[in-house]
């Protein structure tokens, strides 16, 4: 199974290159992130995969996130030490800090000012993880009408991340 | 890093719709992002605000939510007509819930119904809960909440006992007690099937008073009256209600009819490979598309389109 999947990356790494190039925007990460593929995908799933090529996709998309996510926390840290000659980066309560207090409260106002029902759908697909179907099942809605909720609580998040993406940038 | 609202809106469409996405719409993605720089920084703004809202939403305890009752907060009541009309129609295609009020003097009769691919899970007043599945109707009763009838399709009651009010379910006539008990209630064409997964279920209590305990299911064909007694598993009963359908031998005929009212989509079996008997699960919790696609799939059949539905037959068939 292993050696498929392989094969698979072999065949898909042109676009596994483009993918991680037009998330990550830097050659030298792209090859890094190519090759930490490469490696995992020794312990990468043994059961057999539907689609092995989406299943490379996803990977690749993961990691590209979480090499998007330390970068925007260490370009936050320095941006806190500044602002703030705070913490030691190393302790527990580091993620807190790392994540600019002001933009955590705006974020929770923005969730805090959706509809009742949106707010409460977005809790249960993004913080407990229910999936759609079984949020329109206890909510009585269709799946799309899930989506629907679920996008009007992403266009909220996301402002605020436009907005102040700004800023972050900028510090 | 501006970019439109509606750039923003297709970025929100691919991140809900990656985590199912196949190896083509992956690539559709990558083109996507190529196609536009701004489309690079939507993606990579919203996937880290989903990140953030995370622990917004983690930081701070849920709201209490004060729950309705689905009943009276369901906005769509429909009077019951003798026919729907065209108008009618196509409202309740626009409405996937219908509550018809059935008022007689010495009872206040609703009925409740859903459409194919819905599901839809009931409170009553005693706290007993009923799960409808897609193309269902149950009828109520306002003054009596240990009331149901099962006119349509197929539900899941979850019964809380009062051993001096047993819960009663009519179907077709014909009663069903409770003992404090978890069970299943389907109505198909020309018969219908009781199968208890927890507790037990009296039938016909003041007649021949069968008494079903979990994993026993009990099949009444319509006309003739023929009692047929089944084994089954109990874990699977009702396992429609959380994205699954289990089955061990059942024709594939009865294995088709599930899917349409859990998905939605029209599926039928050609006849010869409508008898196969089918062991196995089937996720529903995926679009209806794809629950056709694997349901052929998994019995190696061969599947084309019928208009708007489906039609699958034997591989072989399609062969010279």
């Amino acid at each position: 199974m292993t050696a498929g999947l392989q094969a698979i990356f072999l065949s898909e790494r042109p676009m596994l290159l483009r993918l991680l190039t037009a998330r990550l925007r830097d050659p030298d990460l792209v090859e890094d992130v190519l090759q930490e593929l490469w490696m995992k995908l020794d312990v990468a799933a043994s059961g057999p995969i539907a689609d092995p090529a989406a299943y490379l996709y996803r990977m690749a998309n993961n990691l590209a996130f979480d090499k998007r996510r330390s970068e925007m926390r260490r370009s936050a840290r320095e941006g806190v030490w500044l602002s703030l000659q705070a913490e030691d980066g190393d302790s527990p309560d580091a993620e807190r800090v790392l994540l600019a207090r002001e933009q955590l409260q705006e974020l929770q106002a923005a969730i805090a000012a959706l509809p009742e029902r949106t707010a409460h759908i977005f809790r249960r697909y993004r913080l407990e993880g229910i999936p759609r179907r079984d949020i329109a099942f206890e909510e009585g809605i269709s799946v799309s009408a899930v989506e629907k909720h679920l996008k009007r609580a992403y266009q909220a998040v996301q402002k605020i991340k436009s907005d102040l993406g700004v800023d972050i940038q900028s510090m | 890093m501006a970019y439109s609202e509606r750039i923003m809106d297709e970025a929100i469409a691919w991140h809900l719709g990656l985590g199912e996405a196949g190896s083509e719409e992956w690539r559709t993605f990558v083109a996507w992002l190529e196609a536009d720089p701004a489309h690079q920084d939507a993606y990579d703004d919203l996937v880290m605000a989903d990140a953030d809202a995370a622990e917004a939403l983690a930081s701070v305890p849920a709201p209490i939510r004060r729950k309705p009752n689905i009943i009276q907060a369901t906005p769509r009541v429909w009077i019951k007509r003798s026919g729907w009309g065209g108008g009618m129609l196509a409202a309740a295609a626009a409405a996937w819930l219908a509550i018809l009020p059935l008022a007689t003097p010495s009872s206040e009769l609703y009925a409740v119904s859903t459409q194919p691919g819905m599901q839809h899970l009931l409170t009553l007043a005693d706290g007993t809960k009923v799960r409808l599945n897609g193309d269902t109707q149950v009828t109520l009763d306002h003054k009596n909440p240990r009331y149901a009838s099962v006119d349509r399709g197929e539900a899941m009651f979850e019964v809380v006992h009062h051993a001096d009010h047993p819960f009663e379910v009519k179907v077709n006539g014909m009663t069903l007690r409770d003992v404090g008990t978890t069970f299943n209630v389907r109505r198909d064409a020309g018969m219908f099937v009781v199968a208890v997964a927890e507790g037990s279920v009296l039938f016909q209590p003041d007649r021949e008073a069968v008494s079903l305990t979990p994993g026993m299911a009990l099949a009444i064909q319509d006309g003739t009256g023929k009692v047929e007694l089944r084994r089954i598993q109990a874990t699977a009963i009702g396992s429609w209600s959380q994205g699954r359908l289990e089955y061990r031998n059942i024709p594939l005929a009865d294995v088709a009819g599930d899917v349409a009212r859990s998905t939605g989509a029209k599926v039928r079996v050609t006849d010869p490979m409508a008898h196969q008997p089918f062991t196995g699960t089937l996720r529903t919790d995926r679009s209806a598309d794809e629950v056709v696609r694997s349901f052929a799939q998994l019995v190696d059949g061969q599947l084309r389109r019928d208009g708007p539905g489906w039609v699958i037959s034997p591989k072989s068939a399609g062969a010279s």
